[in-house]
């Protein structure tokens, strides 16, 4: 049978209310003709003699160990921005890949500590320096959008810039020189530009750089590394994760805030340093053995650890170590001046490019990030080439032969030939003048498909007018065979290989 | 959604109050919103292990979504009255997922004292019988609310408070103990 509920709670709420004596006769008189109401209320004042303090201690949350990564925030909305993925955590904490709903493009949101957003006069410094920064309009320095208070907390808004890091790069190895100093020339020109209007990076690492579609690089996160919040505890923290950051810090910046524009090329040389060598001189097991050796390790001659790499080079990176900041380029422009005068150096030096980057272990290894697309374009330019001629010339002499024959397989095999290996190397060439193009690399993965399907009737053509031709000419039907073979080999596995060192991202 | 201003809320939770459910809806969801980000943040910036009061995270996020304006104790109390609600959710929602992660049945609150998720059943299975007398547990364990605020919160005198609390902890018990 069902209880009255409100009746349950009304005796209940009168028996607590009474001394436990009084409550016997008193339930007695209240259920005296209610037998059910009376046993559960007996009983649930059993459990209110025995629950003790059960439930007054007010709830908790108990924080576990498990990392909090910020993923829980995809998808949720910061004001005008909705957060689509975590990009990192660094110590100054979680940066958001997030779409701005006025505009539909993406940002980058960073929260900005709360030392920084509470003091204003620094807020204004910060806003400064990213509208300064941002009406630079430097290709190679990402662009900061400004400083947005939402709800209470300031975000960081900066341009989302698609790429691969530089981290990528210095993993997988030693680089070619050539794409050292080209890096370092584009960075430096962004430092220089940067020091112009007064503002230092203060945190240049490898996780800053990025290379742009077209193989260019840009310089990230300026602006949160501003100077008096690199506070010594924040430059020298405890854990491991961190240690790969401090290891690209200037000796006076472990000392303490730096506001030497310097500093940043100390950052500048040990990111060279290990480019071009495959690894950090000043990396050590823990952070105390890096800040020990950033302090007082002269590390070795780059040419003393890779033969390959040109004295001067080696010479500019090694004067960006110098310890004493005195004893560096006296600026950012200096040691562009330096990279740029290599640069042109090897550019006149020889032509064949595509060789040198092809040696390189670094350069053109698949899946690393493409230094510099100029300089993986040589291979992929000279592999144009050599397909358009080697597809005209054989197509010519399948003509010469096919067409002067008799039989309808021979004139079909003929113009398929002449009329595939045309449409090919029509292409081709059409790719050879536009490759400069800044939209060049998607259009190039479009096309892609046609051209391979175009190179595979080619070959098969080819192929089938070699074994027509065999039994007359056995020597030129080989010829054509193999060239056949070849083609098919070429752009079903080479040719996109060339293309994603070439156009980096148009294989992403 | 969109988080309304300060003004708004406050309206909104008065609404609320007086029994409009989808103004109950609304408010509940922004400050669920809110209060994740808090305890997000908390959690990370305590050392694993730290118990952290619920209450004081519902308090952190007020602050936060009400701004500094001088609050009436009855907006502070319909306030915390959503928040509650909302820390049971975070909080069950918490114990779901570790207890997902431990691919196994939640054994109870990291210290033994309450199988979060079974109180949180219990809860529900006593707003059925009482609506009343369960809200008055959630205010009061989950929100730290005091017998007055969770007066002011749902427009009942404190006396009765007083007993839902008594009677709601007294069925609660009974209900985890096992008994029917």
């Amino acid at each position: 049978m069902t209880l009255n509920w409100q009746l349950v709670t009304d005796v209940f709420g009168g028996a607590v209310e009474r001394s436990f004596e009084d409550r016997v006769p008193f339930l007695a008189e209240e259920c005296s003709r209610h037998d059910a109401l009376g046993a559960e209320v007996a009983e649930l004042l059993a459990a209110y003699d025995q629950m003790g303090d059960f439930l007054t201690e007010p709830a908790v949350i108990v924080a576990e160990a498990k990392k909090d990564d910020g993923s829980q925030n995809v998808g949720r909305k910061i004001g005008p921005y909705e957060i689509e993925a975590v990009l990192g955590e660094g110590g100054r904490g979680t940066a958001f890949l997030a779409t701005d709903a006025r505009q539909h493009r993406q940002v980058v949101l960073k929260k900005i500590g709360r030392a920084l957003a509470c003091d204003d006069v620094a807020r204004a410094a910060l806003l400064r320096e990213a509208k300064a920064l941002t009406d630079l309009k430097r290709p190679q320095i990402a662009g900061v959008q400004g400083i947005e208070e939402i709800y209470g907390e300031y975000y960081l808004v900066s341009e989302y810039v698609l790429g691969a890091n530089l981290r990528g790069l210095v993993e997988s190895g030693p680089v070619d020189p050539w794409a050292v100093i080209s890096i370092g020339r584009q960075v430096a020109d962004a430092l220089h530009a940067g020091h112009a209007i007064g503002i230092s990076h203060n945190n240049l690492k490898p996780e800053n750089i990025v290379f742009r579609e077209g193989g260019s690089v840009s310089v990230l996160d300026y602006g949160l590394a501003h100077t008096p919040y690199l506070k010594a505890n924040e430059a020298l923290p405890a854990g491991d994760a961190v240690a790969v950051s401090i290891g690209y810090l200037s000796p006076e910046q472990l000392e303490g805030p730096s506001t030497d524009p310097r500093s940043d090329l100390f950052s500048l040389g040990v990111m060279l340093y290990e480019l071009a060598s495959g690894r950090n001189p000043f990396a050590a097991p823990a952070p105390a053995g890096t800040i020990s050796r950033i302090k007082t390790l002269q590390p070795p001659a780059l040419a003393s650890v890779r033969s390959q790499i040109p004295a001067a080079l080696d010479h500019a990176i090694m004067k960006c170590l110098e310890k004493d900041p005195q004893q560096r380029p006296p600026d950012a422009g200096a040691v562009s001046e330096a990279l740029k005068a290599l640069e042109s150096l090897d550019t006149a030096g020889s032509g064949e490019d595509e060789d040198r980057s092809m040696s390189s272990p670094g350069a053109t290894k698949p899946g690393a990030a493409s230094p510099s697309a100029s300089l993986a374009r040589g291979p992929w330019f000279s592999h144009q080439l050599i397909v358009m001629v080697a597809m005209l010339v054989t197509a010519y002499l399948v003509w010469q032969v096919e067409a002067s024959g008799s039989g309808v397989l021979a004139m079909i095999v003929a113009f398929t030939t002449v009329g595939s290996a045309a449409a090919s190397a029509m292409m081709r060439l059409q790719w050879l003048i536009q490759s400069g193009a800044d939209d060049f690399a998607p259009r190039l993965k479009r096309m892609m498909p046609l051209v391979i399907g175009i190179d595979l009737v080619a070959s098969a053509s080819l192929v089938l007018a070699a074994l027509d031709m065999s039994g007359r000419h056995f020597t030129l039907g080989m010829v054509v065979a193999v060239v056949g073979t070849c083609l098919a080999v070429a752009v079903m596995f080479v040719e996109p290989a060339k293309m994603r060192t070439a156009f980096p991202t148009s294989a992403s | 959604m969109n988080v309304p201003n300060p003004k708004a809320l406050v309206a909104l939770l008065d609404a609320a109050a007086r029994g409009d459910i989808t103004a109950h809806h609304e408010a509940l969801s922004v400050v669920y919103d809110e209060l994740r980000m808090v305890v997000a943040r908390a959690v990370k910036r305590e050392k694993p292990g730290t118990q952290i009061p619920a209450a004081q995270l519902c308090r952190e996020s007020m602050a936060r979504l009400l701004g500094d304006q001088i609050l009436s104790t009855v907006t502070e109390a319909q306030f915390m009255a959503v928040a509650s609600r909302a820390v049971r959710d975070l909080i069950a929602e918490r114990a779901l997922a570790a207890s997902r992660q431990r691919k196994g049945p939640a054994a109870g609150d990291e210290d033994g004292s309450v199988d979060v998720l079974a109180l949180n059943r219990a809860i529900e299975l006593l707003s059925q019988v009482d609506p009343r007398q369960a809200r008055v547990v959630e205010l009061r364990y989950f929100g730290e609310m005091s017998a007055e605020a969770c007066a002011l919160a749902l427009g009942v005198a404190e006396k009765t408070i007083d007993r839902d609390w008594a009677i709601g902890r007294a069925w609660l018990y009974r209900k985890l103990a096992g008994r029917p």
